[in-house]
């Protein structure tokens, strides 16, 4: 499941994109480092308890809440490349301009469902900053996770207002393959992508 | 209107939104967010505004409050387990070990595939890769051999869906989580049925092979020797296996700190073959995005079922249930049949997480409810069994519908590695397993004891 193709230019929107691209692709870097955090640490875990008698009563609260950072920091990034599952049965037979549009239309109810999701994340955090919310075990303090989600519901939110100018633009010039955006692919080329990507892993 | 109503319209507007082309996670959030609104602004009398400012109150804490958990580290966990397998060198030495030991028989390479794809399974979750790799390694000796490239393109494909149901699978932790099922117990539940599956698939290859020999020719001349030679290459992949079900089943671990053992010995096997950090930074690289896009899921679907909660829908469809003639056993099959054809327009994942909020209680309700005891239940289990049962019928059912055109990825995928074969080649290929298919559903129908012994006996 490598990227879909997104083209790139000189343009200021697509160096915006890039430059976003850059910090998107370095948190879904550390979403995948927190992974490998919380597979060491589980067995950190049971080897201080069962060989040496000694769990560690963070255990759990720390892996609850690497959860929620783990779904999230990769989240942008997997907008960017076209990752969230949809069904293209019917856009991907659309070209042109109409398929920008309803791209455009579909993107705009994305871009709302996020600041309201970004606006209930941010009482959140408010409320769990003033309350002093936190863990059960360690009393770890639960503003930083929640802040964190709001943060990556915001980055998510510049993410899909590029796509959407992406698009707006798109439909003025009418192009076929605009900048900035994931290219739909046929089921074909979807599993060329995926036969490509894991290439040479199986003569190990 | 009812809140029902509004409840149906809405998801109409769901369904509209989805076949358009919208990403399903934001498309599930948004109905979700939408309905609560208008929920609390004519249900509950708070005008729109305060209506919404609820829903955003609920929609935004639901990302936090359901995602929070230990349990949930699986996910994340058995995807990176798959992405480690191949630069373990597993794969290949699967298929090694399984080409000793089953060449022999009527189409012994055929064979060979179902079992090192079974194998691979329980350290995979991912059936479309795992075709993908074994479309590079099985299908060229397969060919080479003279065996029929329909027959072999086919096996490929269908050996892929093993993945799914064969632990660890990602797919039955969401289930886990979507209907709050044991994760442990599903597992477990998970493994005979996965067995019967490569079983009857590998029944179904010496039968064609049989009528049809020159489709699958044997492979003889390994020596004892030899076949025990091959043996060592595939000890992680017992090792990941024996963890999880001895943790399970003794509780020294819970699945999660199981399944992170498992991913740790494969990732030090990965680093003890020579895997270099530019891979497996790529490995963490793509286990972090699927894991963005399995969650994003997850809490978007997640934001609806809080909506349907309010709704009261599932009292709703208990009620509705329970006012239906006709038997339990014809409900449960039509609602098996729309997976049947939601699954050739939709991806397996994103099918099973936006139906199961509705699914799920309707299957309940038709066994007579959540706390049923077995002796008043309609399928002769009680509701825990029933929740277990259920998720392996539809996961199971939602790997049908790779093979199945006219989007069956698996087949697509081995078209795409073996250029020589058409898709409409691995389809045609694919079909006598789908049939193999609907034999295993009506098996584990029939027979509820194979998925639910080993989560009796062990969880």
């Amino acid at each position: 499941m490598s990227d879909h193709a997104v083209r790139e230019d000189n343009s200021t929107l697509s160096k915006l994109d890039q430059w976003l691209h850059r910090l998107e692709r370095w948190l879904n870097l550390t979403a995948g480092i927190l992974v490998l955090f919380i597979v060491l640490f589980s067995v950190i875990n049971i080897v201080g308890r069962g060989v040496f008698n000694r769990p560690f009563n963070a255990y759990f609260d720390l892996m609850g809440q690497s959860v929620p950072l783990i779904a999230f920091f990769g989240l942008a990034f997997c907008q960017r490349v076209g990752g969230h599952i949809r069904m293209d049965l019917f856009i991907g037979q659309i070209k042109g301009r109409l398929l920008w549009i309803i791209e455009a239309i579909l993107t705009l109810l994305m871009m709302l469902t996020i600041a309201a999701l970004s606006w209930g994340a941010w009482s959140h955090t408010a409320r769990a900053w003033t309350k002093g919310d936190s863990t059960e075990d360690i009393n770890m303090p639960l503003w930083p996770i929640k802040g964190a989600l709001f943060v990556m519901f915001m980055l998510l939110e510049a993410r899909l207002t590029l796509q959407f100018v992406a698009y707006l633009r798109a439909i003025v010039t009418g192009e076929d393959r605009p900048i900035a955006i994931p290219v739909i692919e046929t089921p074909a080329e979807q599993a060329e992508r995926e036969a490509a990507s894991v290439s040479g892993m199986e003569g190990r | 209107m009812e809140p029902i109503h509004l409840v149906l319209i809405l998801s109409g507007v769901m369904l509209v939104l989805v076949f358009a082309g919208m990403r399903v996670a934001f498309a599930a959030a948004l109905i979700g967010f939408v309905g609560l609104t208008l929920h609390f602004a004519i249900f509950k009398d708070k005008g729109l505004w305060d209506g919404m400012l609820t829903a955003i109150n609920i929609a935004g804490l639901t990302p936090h409050s359901k995602l929070a958990a230990q349990t949930l580290g699986l996910i994340p966990t058995f995807i990176v387990i798959g992405f480690l397998a191949y630069y373990a060198g597993l794969t290949t030495a699967l298929f090694e070990a399984a080409k000793r030991w089953l060449g022999w028989l009527p189409g012994g390479l055929g064979l060979s595939t179902i079992f090192a794809t079974a194998g691979f399974a329980a350290v995979s979750g991912a059936s479309v890769a795992t075709s993908a790799v074994f479309a590079r390694i099985a299908i060229p000796e397969m060919l080479k051999l003279g065996y029929d490239k329909r027959f072999a393109a086919g096996v490929v494909a269908a050996g892929g869906t093993l993945a799914s149901l064969i632990p660890p699978s990602a797919i039955l932790v969401v289930y886990a989580i979507i209907t709050e099922t044991s994760v442990g117990d599903l597992l477990l539940a998970g493994f005979l049925p996965g067995l019967v599956s490569a079983l009857i698939y590998g029944a179904l290859i010496i039968g064609i092979a049989k009528v049809r020999p020159s489709v699958g020719p044997t492979v003889t001349g390994f020596t004892w020797k030899q076949r025990f030679a091959a043996l060592p290459g595939t000890l992680p992949i017992l090792f990941v296996v024996f963890v999880i079900i001895l943790s399970i089943s003794t509780g020294w671990a819970t699945p999660t700190e199981a399944g992170a053992l498992g991913a740790f010995v494969v990732l030090a096997v990965a680093l003890i073959r020579g895997m270099k950090m530019g891979q497996l930074r790529d490995a963490l690289m793509e286990a972090a995005k699927l894991s963005a896009m399995i969650f994003a899921m997850i809490w978007g679907v997640l934001i609806f079922v809080r909506y349907l909660g309010f709704a009261r829908v599932p009292m709703f469809l208990e009620n509705w249930i329970g006012s239906l003639d006709q038997p339990a056993i014809v409900i449960l099959l039509a609602v098996l049949a729309i997976y049947v054809v939601l699954g050739m327009f939709m991806d397996a994942i994103g099918m099973l997480i936006l139906t199961l909020p509705i699914t799920f209680p309707v299957v309940m309700a038709l066994n007579g409810g959540e706390d049923v005891s077995k002796a008043e239940s309609a399928f002769g289990m009680d509701g825990g069994d029933a929740s277990i049962w259920f998720g392996i019928l539809v996961v199971k059912m939602a790997e049908l519908c790779l093979i199945t055109p006219p989007i069956g990825l698996n087949c697509f995928v081995v078209a795409g590695v073996r250029p020589e074969v058409s898709v409409q080649d691995v389809f045609r290929g694919a079909s006598p397993f789908f049939i193999a298919d609907v034999a295993t559903i009506a098996v584990l129908i029939a027979f509820p004891q194979i998925v639910l012994f080993l989560p009796n006996l062990l969880g």
